[in-house]
C-alpha cells in the first residue's frame, strides 16, 4: 500500500511510554515526531540519545512551548535553544503551534488561541521570521484547538491561518482533529473550513482523537482517531498537492502499540483514497 | 633532574602521573579508533542481540530466561529449571530459546545455569556485532594489543630502569615500585580491552537513554502481550534485574545473584522540558496543540 503513494509518510509521535514498542516497528513507521521542548537544555548525553535515533531515522522536531502567534516577541533564548537542537539532531523539519502561550509576563500553561486580527498576524509573522533566521529552517506552522472563538477576532479561523501561511511563504501543518473539535465548538463547517485554506502549503498533518465534554470536544490526544478525522485526511490529500507527512499523535492512555499502527494503516488507506479520487483512478 | 635519580617517594608519584596519563592517552587513542557515527543497533525486534551487546552471552541467555519463564514455557524452583514445552513447540520460535530448551531438557540445576546458551546462537551474535563494529574485530584486537604492548612495556620498562638504579646506587627497597608496576599491566590491559568498541558503548548508552521511559510504565503496568513485548526489551537493555518482580515472579529464584550491573542502568527517558504545561514528554493533548 504505501509504494501507491510514495512520497507521502506515515509517523507517530515519539513518546518515552511508547520507545520500546515503537522501535520494535521502525519498519512500519516512516517518520517520528519529537516533541523538542523536552530536549531544550538537556544534558549532552539525552540530546546525543536521540541525535542517535535522527541519524538511523527521519526526526521531525514539534515545539509547544515558543507561543510564536502573539503580539510579544517569542525570547530570543527559545530560538536558540531550537537552533542547537536542529544543529544536532538534524531533523528533517520543525514546527510549532498558531498559538500564544504567556502574557505580560505570565506562562498560561497551555495553548491559547490568539484573536484572529491584523495585529497578531503582524506578531506572528514577525516571530516566524526571527524563528527562520535563528534555526536556518522556516518552521511549519499548526493550527489548534479551542474551546471557544477567541474574542477580539475580526477574521475567521481560515481567513487567519491563510493569511499566515501565505504572507510567510512557510508550510502549514494542518491538525485535522483541531479542525474538527473547532468546527464543532464554533459552529462552523469543517468541509467548508478545508476548502478556505490554502492546501498547497500543507506539508504535514496531524492525526488525534479527543472526547466530549458536553456539547464541545476537548482535543486531549488520548483517544482514538474519530471517523469524521480520517473523511477530511481524505480530503485533503485529494487537494494537496505536496507529499504528506501524516502525523499520528498520542499522549497517554497508550494502548498497544498495535492499536496505533492500525490507525497508522488506516491513514494510509485515507490518503491513497484522496489521491487516487484526485487523480481520477 | 633525571627522574631515575630521585628519591623513591618523589620517583613514585612521578611514575603515577605518568602512569596515569599513559593509560589515559592510550584509552583516548582507542576510543577515537573505535568511534563511528552515533547510531543505535540494527535489529529492535531481536531483544536478544541487544542484550548480547549489552552484557554477552551470559546477559542473552539471562533474557531469554526471563522470557520463557514469564511465558510459562520453563517451571522454576529453588533447585531446578525444567522445560514445559519441548524445543520444537511453537510457542519457542526463536533460535536462543530453542537452544536452551533443548540443553535445560529434561532439567538443569540452577547450579549450573551458566552453562547454558554456549551455542553458535551466540557465537553469530559475536559475529554480527563484530560486523556492524559494536564489538572490536580481529584487526581493532590488534591494534588494541599494539596499544597495550607500548603501554604496559614503556610503563615496566621506566620501573625496571629505576629499580636497577636504585640497586646500583645501594637503595633496596624497592618493593612499592614493583607493585606499582605490576599493576599497570592489568590497568593497561583494562584500558585497551573494553569488551565492547566506542560505538558499541555508545549505542547501549543511548538506547538506555532512548528508553528511560519504559521502567516508569513497567512498574504500574500488567501483563498483557503488549506489555510481555515492552518487558523483553527493558530486560535486554536494562537487565533483568530491572524487570519488576510483579511482572516477573521467578527473578529471585533464577537470579538471585545475578550480578548488580545487569540491572542497575539507569538512565533518564528525556529531560523535562517547560511545553506547554504538561509533563515530561506528554506532547500536547489537552491543551490545544
Amino acid at each position: 500500500m504505501p509504494q501507491e503513494v510514495p512520497n507521502d509518510r506515515f509517523g507517530i509521535g515519539w513518546r518515552p511510554d511508547l520507545a520500546a514498542a515503537i522501535l520494535r516497528n521502525l519498519d512500519r513507521i516512516d517518520v517520528l515526531e519529537v516533541i523538542a521542548d523536552d530536549y531544550f537544555g538537556a544534558p549532552s548525553r539525552i540530546v546525543k540519545s536521540l541525535a542517535s535515533l535522527s541519524a538511523e531515522h527521519p526526526v521531525v522536531l514539534h515545539a509547544v512551548g515558543m507561543g510564536m502567534a502573539s503580539t510579544i516577541r517569542t525570547g530570543r533564548s527559545w530560538f536558540n535553544h531550537m537552533a542547537r537542537l536542529v544543529d544536532r539532531v538534524k531533523p528533517e523539519s520543525w514546527s510549532e503551534h498558531l498559538a500564544f502561550v504567556r502574557a505580560g509576563g505570565v506562562e498560561i500553561g497551555r495553548l491559547a488561541a490568539p484573536p484572529r486580527n491584523a495585529n497578531s498576524l503582524e506578531g506572528t509573522l514577525a516571530n516566524l521570521e526571527a524563528a527562520t533566521r535563528a534555526t536556518g529552517m522556516r518552521p511549519a506552522m499548526e493550527n489548534i484547538a479551542t474551546l471557544v472563538d477567541p474574542p477580539g477576532s475580526s477574521m475567521t479561523e481560515a481567513e487567519w491561518l491563510s493569511r499566515v501561511a501565505l504572507d510567510s511563504g512557510g508550510p502549514l501543518l494542518l491538525d485535522l482533529h483541531n479542525v474538527h473539535a473547532n468546527a464543532v465548538n464554533c459552529g462552523f463547517d469543517a468541509m467548508t473550513f478545508l476548502r478556505q485554506v490554502p492546501l498547497e502549503r500543507v506539508s504535514t498533518i496531524h492525526l488525534s482523537g479527543g472526547r466530549w465534554i458536553g456539547t464541545r470536544i476537548l482535543d486531549d490526544h488520548l483517544h482514538d482517531v474519530p471517523d469524521p478525522v480520517y473523511d477530511m485526511l481524505r480530503f485533503v490529500a485529494g487537494r494537496a498537492p505536496r507529499p504528506l507527512t501524516v502525523l499520528l499523535e498520542r499522549d497517554g492512555k497508550y494502548p498497544p502499540i498495535e492499536h496505533l499502527l492500525a490507525q497508522l494503516d488506516r491513514a494510509r488507506q485515507a490518503v491513497m483514497k484522496g489521491r487516487r479520487e484526485h487523480a481520477g483512478i | 633532574m633525571n627522574p631515575f635519580l630521585w628519591r623513591g617517594p618523589e620517583f613514585l608519584v612521578f611514575y603515577g602521573v605518568i602512569g596515569a596519563a599513559t593509560l589515559l592517552v592510550v584509552a583516548l587513542i582507542r576510543r577515537v579508533l573505535e568511534s563511528k557515527p552515533a547510531g543505535l543497533v540494527p535489529n529492535f525486534n531481536d531483544p536478544y542481540l541487544i542484550a548480547y551487546l549489552r552484557g554477552g552471552r551470559k546477559s542473552a541467555v539471562q533474557t531469554a530466561l526471563m522470557s520463557l519463564s514469564t511465558r510459562n514455557l520453563i517451571q522454576v524452583d529453588r533447585q531446578a529449571i525444567r522445560p514445559m514445552v519441548s524445543r520444537a513447540s511453537a510457542q519457542v520460535q526463536h533460535a536462543l530459546e530453542r537452544e536452551l530448551i533443548g540443553e535445560m531438557t529434561p532439567q538443569v540445576s540452577i547450579a549450573n545455569m551458566a552453562s547454558l546458551g554456549h551455542s553458535h546462537v551466540a557465537q553469530n551474535y559475536e559475529v554480527q556485532l563484530q560486523e556492524i563494529g559494536l564489538l572490536p574485530n580481529d584487526a581493532q584486537h590488534r591494534r588494541r594489543k599494539r596499544l597495550c604492548q607500548v603501554a604496559a612495556g614503556g610503563l615496566v620498562i621506566i620501573a625496571a630502569t629505576k629499580i636497577v638504579v636504585a640497586l646500583i646506587t645501594g637503595h633496596s627497597n624497592v618493593m612499592f615500585l614493583s607493585i606499582a608496576a605490576a599493576a599497570s599491566v592489568p590497568l593497561a590491559f583494562a584500558a585497551c580491552f573494553p569488551r565492547l568498541t566506542t560505538a558499541g558503548t555508545e549505542a547501549i548508552r543511548n538506547l538506555q537513554v532512548l528508553m528511560g521511559g519504559l521502567k516508569g510504565r513497567l512498574s504500574r503496568a500488567s501483563m498483557t502481550e503488549s506489555a510481555a513485548q515492552d518487558v523483553l526489551m527493558l530486560a535486554a537493555v536494562f537487565g533483568v534485574l530491572a524487570v519488576p518482580p510483579r511482572l516477573f515472579p521467578a527473578r529471585h529464584l533464577l537470579f538471585a545473584k545475578a550480578s548488580g550491573g545487569n540491572g542497575d542502568a539507569g538512565a533518564a527517558g528525556s529531560s523535562c522540558g517547560s511545553g506547554c504545561g504538561g509533563s515530561c514528554g506528554s506532547g500536547c493533548g489537552g491543551c490545544g496543540g
